[in-house]
Formats: structure tokens, sequence, C-alpha cells
């Protein structure tokens, strides 16, 4: 072995695809900001937030009105798209690398069976608007809890395998006792429906303020446990002679994952596909380091859902698109393309 | 020959029995068709056709059971005096107080074992979502689908309808013609608030009711401009966007969902709305959904509360 | 740091008994080779030490029990090369040797200069710097598993297991990973106790032998003396012909 100094191999650690990824984040927030069914003018906008920042002070010329839809409906309405899509695809990506599926999504464990039925449970029980939410959150939860709880039941070692099973359970019982009650109450189906289409309401920054401090409490957590993640990938059993704890570093990861999973959807219904698509188109730009695919992914959720949802108030002059539905018309297509770019992995 | 024509004859018998007994028809007329005018029976005297949504049905005698799962046609049948013929109502049936004193149905979760059990002479609906329609004629209990009418004009004919099938044509016609009357007055009276725009919400998720849809017939008629005709949306009831709303900026505001929660506080408090004339001005109104969301006799009440509280506020 | 010591390990699979009472010695600088019919219990065996399964009786590595040691430190004490390993897509092989720095990460930290620099030697050694920024799935069968053994060199453990190392390779690729074990293990002093099928490598490359059959060790001892034809015999249901090698028997299989 040679003793003399080799020339150090610096890791390099590709922060290209994160500035990347906050560029696209910034000009999805400038275009959700300019564009809307009331026709504001671009420039006018900018400057009317501006106007809002402490210290500035310029009229912008808008009316009232106009002045009101820029800073108390698109303003909010962005930051919270960019909130929820950050959380989905950051609990996405953290699921996906836990368990090793690049098409494990944050709703894997029965979250989204469980905010439904949650929901459906104010809704159903008459209780005023402002409980949907922490009910929705509460059934989430609930529902990975009875997944582990589930997955120990065995006996056997709490594998991701058995886990993902008994999420599947879960989730299929939830979502059975939902449709009972749903059915037992069906004037209000319409208004649940509405619900579980996803919606990033109009209810100004409460939705984001509700939101904010369980995002932040899930992405330190996963942000903490990027390495983690990365040895996760060669397996629970080579990661354990390694010398981590996979069965500690999943429950943490996922009950991280889920807090703000659950969290982004009780605040704005279930919204499908970006917890997927993101980290997956993210990851074939970044590689698999968890160092830069989560970052990465947290800009790209939250553009993307931005993006999302100004086609989603566009595409019909002054009516909306539920959000579920626009992101849904973008993930057919996308798994199409997954099939067909799909690389065989050599043995 | 002669083996084909005794098999066209019995062919013919068996359809003209078929017809007979086939008296509700599958066609999907969405719409009554104001032109098929009653045929009207002296002295009230059965059998009758009466048309509907599915197109004419014949009453043969006098209903003397009648079961009501639409709320409307439960005003409509007590306004006519027919409240005595009526046995069962279902759950959105609370108007007038008697009709809360009859057995309940459930018309959101139809079942027809318990309307059978009830033993109805004459049935009347307002939807056929879960296949009533199918059901009550495979136990032969005849039926009224009196939908959601589209104007005024439709909403008259199906009281006249509901009269003539119970036996209380002249009522019918007598009330109609009053009605009618009464909203020539209003309408008239409305002149002086013509053009004046509104916004109407069904519901807390920003759903609204275009001039396509019968309450929005109505304030067509009373001249009012509905936004919602301004969205370019398809369908009666269209979901519209907050910032739609706000930049439209209407003069007054209907809430069909105060029922639902829906104050004019918590309108005043949604994000970007303070600026809306009709909030700052104080000119958010609550309706009562229980007559915003049928089309009956209340109706003519509902109209002449709108354009009271429009003028209330006129300069 | 002495070696490796187990007294009545006992491991079951399911509740069925997979290994029934083994007892091992292997000192610093010892290879010793685990052979044995297919179900015998080597990879078993291997788990056991490595702390991956639960297994009863007495497992010391070094001066401490495993059963006492937290995994970082296992760890830090053995590294594990396995049969398959498995090869994260897109992964580069730097990152890849570099995760067997794990077990002197801290939790909350990133790997240091120190870190990056042990890396680097290691693959300097296993002639894998000019591969250090490709996927490891790119490469070819031997270099795979060379960036295999280096990802278990840069753990710095005293231990070495290795589960049919030979498996997949072409017989030059075969000898390479041998003899590279059996330099690195001169030169730093390892313990390595590997699981091999072909009895002529575990007979040249090994300084003793152990049988297992059945969860149970049948033979124990230098290569010559497990070797022998009769017992090969008896215990694979194999003919050979043993003949005496320069650096140790050559097991030859024959027809009948």
């Amino acid at each position: 072995m040679s003793s003399a100094a080799l020339p150090r191999i610096q890791a390099r650690p590709r922060i290209g695809p994160v500035v990347t990824s906050m560029a696209v984040l910034a000009a999805a927030a400038i275009g959700s900001l300019v564009l809307g069914p009331a026709g504001v003018n671009p420039w006018q906008a900018i400057v009317e937030v501006l106007d809002h920042v402490p210290g500035v002070s310029i009229d912008s010329g808008l009316s009232a009105q106009e002045a009101a839809i820029v800073w108390q409906i698109r303003v909010p309405r962005l930051v919270l798209a960019g909130l929820v899509g950050a959380a989905l695809a950051g609990s996405g990506a953290a699921y996906q690398g836990v368990f090793r599926n690049p098409l494990a999504d944050p709703y894997l464990l029965g979250v989204a069976a469980g905010a439904g039925l949650g929901a459906t449970i104010a809704i159903v029980s008459g209780l005023p608007t402002s409980a949907i939410a922490p009910l929705a959150f509460a059934g989430a939860v609930l529902a990975v809890v009875a997944a582990y709880g589930l997955a120990s039941l065995g006996g056997a070692r709490r594998s991701g395998a058995t886990l993902i099973l008994s999420g599947v359970a879960v989730a299929a019982f939830f979502t059975a006792l939902q449709t009972y009650l749903q059915q037992q109450h069906a004037d209000t189906i319409r208004q649940v429906f509405s619900w579980i289409l996803g919606r990033l309401g109009t209810t100004g920054w409460g939705d984001v303020r509700t939101l904010l401090p369980y995002a932040l409490v899930s992405w330190v957590v996963l942000f903490a446990h990027r390495r983690h993640l990365d040895v996760m990938a060669v397996g629970e059993e080579e990661a354990s002679t390694l010398g981590i704890d996979p069965a500690r570093v999943r429950l943490i990861v996922v009950a991280g994952a889920t807090l703000g999973a659950a969290a982004a959807v009780a605040v704005s219904g279930l919204i499908a596909f970006v917890g997927i698509i993101v980290p997956h188109i993210v990851r074939m730009a970044t590689g698999p380091s968890h160092r830069v695919l989560l970052p990465a992914s947290l800009a790209g959720g939250a553009a993307f859902l931005m993006v999302a949802d100004l086609v989603a108030r566009t595409v019909q002059s002054g009516g909306e698109l539920p959000i579920g539905v626009v992101t849904a018309f973008v993930g057919a297509p996308f798994f199409a393309f997954i099939l067909a770019t799909r690389r065989e992995v050599g043995a | 020959m002669r083996r084909g024509a005794i098999a066209l004859l019995m062919l013919s018998i068996v359809l003209v029995s078929c017809r007979a007994s086939a008296a509700q028809t599958t066609t999907t007329t969405a719409t009554p068709s104001p032109s098929t005018t009653p045929v009207r029976a002296e002295g009230e005297t059965f059998p009758v056709t009466v048309p509907t949504d599915r197109g004419p049905v014949e009453i043969g005698t006098r209903p003397a059971r009648i079961v009501s799962l639409s709320a409307t046609a439960t005003e409509m049948l007590y306004a006519l005096g027919a409240g005595e013929q009526v046995v069962a109502t279902d759950l959105t049936s609370n108007y007038p107080d008697a009709a809360g004193t009859t057995p309940k149905l459930d018309s959101f979760n139809f079942s027809v074992e318990e309307v059978a059990a009830l033993d109805p002479d004459l049935v009347i609906l307002a939807f056929d979502f879960q296949g009533e329609a199918t059901a009550l004629a495979t136990l032969d209990i005849p039926f009224l689908l009196l939908g959601p009418p589209l104007d005024l004009e439709s909403a008259f004919a199906q009281l006249e309808s509901v009269g003539l099938a119970t036996g209380h044509a002249s009522e019918a016609e007598g009330i109609a013609g009053g009605l009618a009357a009464e909203v020539a007055d209003i309408v008239r009276s409305a002149a002086a608030i013509e053009g004046v725009t509104v916004y109407h919400e069904v519901d807390e998720t920003l759903y609204t009711a275009t001039s396509g849809s019968f309450i929005g017939d109505l304030y067509q008629r009373l001249g009012l401009v509905n936004i919602a005709d301004n969205a370019d949306l398809g369908g009666p009831f269209p979901q519209l966007s907050a910032e739609f709303i706000v930049d439209q900026n209407p003069q007054f505001i209907f809430l069909a969902d105060a029922n639902f929660g829906v104050t004019v506080d918590s309108v005043a408090q949604r994000p970007g709305w303070q600026t809306i004339s009709a909030v700052a001005d104080g000119n958010v109104i609550p309706l009562d959904g229980d007559i915003a969301g049928r089309w009956g006799p209340r109706t003519v009440e509902l109209m002449r509360l709108i354009v009271e509280a429009i003028e209330q506020q006129a300069p | 740091m002495s070696g490796v010591t187990c007294r009545g390990v006992t491991a079951r699979y399911n509740g069925v008994p997979v290994l029934a009472g083994i007892d091992l010695d292997v000192a610093a600088g010892e290879w010793l080779v685990v052979v044995g019919p297919n179900g015998a219990g080597k990879t078993t065996l291997l788990r056991a030490l490595a702390g991956v399964i639960p297994a009863g009786g007495d497992i010391m590595l070094g001066d401490r029990r495993l059963g006492e040691m937290r995994r970082r430190e296992v760890a830090a004490r053995v590294a594990v090369v396995p049969q398959t390993p498995v090869v994260p897509d897109g992964l580069a092989v730097f990152d890849y040797v570099m995760l067997g720095r794990t077990p002197y990460i801290p939790y909350w930290g990133m790997e240091g200069p120190s870190d990056r620099d042990r890396v680097t030697s290691v693959l300097a050694r296993l002639d894998l710097e000019e591969y250090s920024r490709r996927p490891v799935s790119s490469l070819s069968g031997g270099e795979r598993q060379r960036a295999v053994l280096a990802r278990a060199l840069a753990q710095d453990a005293s231990i070495l297991l290795l589960d049919e190392p030979t498996t997949a390779l072409d017989l030059g690729h075969q000898q390479q990973v041998l003899e590279l074990v059996d330099g690195l293990r001169h030169e730093v002093g390892l313990v390595v106790i590997s699981a091999l099928h072909d009895l002529t490598f575990a007979a040249q490359f090994g300084d003793r032998v152990i049988l297992l059959v059945g969860g149970e060790v049948a033979a124990e001892g230098r290569p010559e003396r497990v070797l022998q034809a009769e017992v090969v015999s008896q215990h694979f249901g194999a003919t050979v012909e043993v003949v005496e090698g320069r650096d140790g028997p050559l097991v030859l299989p024959v027809r009948r």
C-alpha cells in the first residue's frame, strides 16, 4: 500500500440539480402570482407584492379588488401549494428511500384512507368545517399506527414488506368504513367527494399557519436522516452490518414523513401523484443520494403543485378544476412514460 | 299465409296490451314540454293523463294514498288541498307543518320495499339517481317523476300536473294563475333595480347557479345580472373561483347555503372578499335554503324577498 | 485485538433449528474456511457471527461479547461481504465504498476528510481509483466484487466475513479476489472467516477448515485433515480424488 499522500477524491455534492429545482420553483411562484382568471397586469401584481415587504412602500395602481386578489387570494394560495407540494414530495422521497421502492408514495401505509375516514366522520357528523382538518390528520396518523401495530402482531420481525402489507390491509378497512358512512349519509356525498378530490382552499393564511409547523418538523427529521436513507439503499441486512438499525431508522423516517403528509392531506385533501412523480423525476436528474434528492424533491414538489394549481384555476375561465384532477391528468402519462423508458437492470 | 295472419293478429294483441300497461315509458326527456297541456277532465273525473319528465302518465283513479319523496311536491300537495291524501313524505319535506306529522322515508337511501309497504297508489319523485323509477315500475306502483324545472313556467306546469293527478285540477289552475299574477307584479316593480349584479351561492365551496337553472331564471326575470353567466362554464351549477368572484365585484350576494353555517360574517372573512361591493356595503343576504332549493308555491315569496332586499339599498 | 471465539452457538429459522451448537476459535491473521453441503448452515453461521440474526450461545468478537455491543460497535469490528450484494442504481463507487465508513460517522453528522482519505486509500489499494466516479452497477463482476471488498475494508474492521465471494465470477477473477483477501489479511492481521463451496480453493487458501453438516461441525482442522476423499464422499455424496498440491491439497472431482 502506498504511503505517499494520494490526491483526495472529492465527493462532488452535485448541487446543480438543487439549484435548478430552486430556479424552477421561483419561476412557478412568479407564474402563480401573475396569472389567473382575473387578468391582473403582471408587473402591477409584482409591485403589489413588493409593497408588502416591510419598509417598502410603492403604489401598484391596482384597484382594491385586484390588490385583494393578488395579496389575499393568490399569494397565500401559492404559498400553500408550495408547502403542500413540498410536504408530499418530501414524504414521497422518504418513503421511496426507506422502502427501497421507487413507486412508493406517502399514502402507502394508509395515510390517504385514514385521512379520508377522518374527514368523512367530520362531515357526516355535521361538525363545522374547521373540524375536518384535525380529524383528517388524526385519521391519517391513526392509520399508520394501526399499520405498525398490525405488522408487529405477526411476531415476525417487522420487515418492510410486512409493513406495506399491513398498510394495505388498514387502508382497505378504513376505506370500507368510509364508504359505509358515506352511504348512510348520502346527502353529504358531494361534500366528501369534493374534499377527497383535493382543493387548495381560499382560507387565506389559516391553512398555511396550520401546515407550516408540521411540515417543518417533518423536514427537519427527514433531512437529519438523509445519510441513513442512503445506507438503507443496500437493503436491511447489509445496512445492519454497516452499523445502522434499519427498523429504527424506518420508524423514525416513516414517522417524520407521515407527519408532513398527514398535515398536508388534512389541509388540502387527497392530492394524488405528487408524492410519486416528483421524487421519481428528480431522482433521474440527481441520482439516488438523498442528500440531493431530498432538498430537490421539496423544491420540485412545491413548483409542481404551484403549476398544477395554476392550471386548475385558469384552464376553466372563472371556475376551478379540483386539483386532484389536474395531478391525475399528469400522473397517467407519467406512468406510461416510466413503463416506456424502463431500463432492465443488469444482474 | 293464414298462419302468418294469425301470428300478426296475436302480435298486435300483445303489443296493444303491452302498450296499455307500459304507461311509464322510458323516454328520457329531461324537461316536461310546456306545450303538452294537461288533459282537462271535468269535475276531476278519472282517468287522467298527466305530463311528467318521463312523458305522459295515466292515472286510473283518484289517488288516496300518496307518497311524496320530493319536498317541493309535498308543498304543492298541501297547497292544493291534497294533504289528506298523503300517507307519507320524505325527510326533507318539512313544510308545511302538517307534512312533518306524516310517516317519513329517506329519499337519499331509497328502499322500494319501504315504499311498497305503505301500499301507495301514487308516488311523486324529484330524482331518479338510485333506480327508483325502475323499481317502482317493476312493482307496478304508479309514479310521477317531477324533477327540478328550468324556468317558472315549467314549475307552474308541474303544479298543474300534481293537481290533475290528485283530483285538484281546478285548484291548481286557480293557484297557478294567482302565482303568475303575483310574479308579474313583482317583475313590474323590479324595473327600478334592473342591471344590479348578483352572486348566488349554492355551497360554501363556491358553487353557483347560472341563468340556465331555475333559480337563475328567477334572477334573470327580475332584470338582475348574474355574474355566474360571465364565466365561460358549462352546466347550470358550476363552481367558481374566489378570484373570479372578487374580480366581478357583485353588488349583492345571496346565500342559499345559509342553512349550512355560512353567515354574513363568515363570508366577510374570506380573504379578499371585503373588497367586494356587496360585502363592503352590507348587501350579503342569507336565504332560506328550503325555499331557494325548491320550486314550489313559496318561490314567489323568494322573488319578493330578493326584490325587497335590493330595493332597500337602492339610492 | 484477538480473534473470534464461539461456544455452543445455535440458531433457528422459523422455529427449525439450523445451527446446533457450534464451537469455533479463530485467531488474528487466521483464515477459517467453512464448507459443507447446501443447507448445512454456512450462511446462517456467518449471519450469526455478524449479529444480523439472533443466536443462542456465546460469541466473542475480540474481547467483547457480541450480544453486549451496539450495532455500530459490531460494525466497527466485523465487516461482511455478502453473497449477493445489493447495488443501488446509479450509486458511484466512491459513495458505495463510503458506506463502509458508516460506523464512524456520528448519527447526526456527515462524513469528514478522514473518511474521504480512508476511502481514497482503500480504492487505491484495490485498484479501483479509475472507477471511483462510475456507477457500481456498470462494473464487471470482478470489479464489482472488489468494490464490495473495498467497502468492507473501509469499515476498518478486524474481522472479515465473506459469504461465497467467488459466486458469479469467472476463474481468473475468483483467484484474484481470493489472493487479494489473502494479501490483505496478512497486511492487516485480519481474522477471515469465509464460506466457500469450492473445496480446492478452501484447501488452498484456508489455514483451517470446518465442515458443517446439518448445522453441526462434522470435522475441523487443517485442510489436509478435513478434506479427505472419504470425508468428502460421505458428506457431499461426491466422488473425488485428493492430490497433494504446493499450497495445499487439491480436491478433484472424478467420474465414478
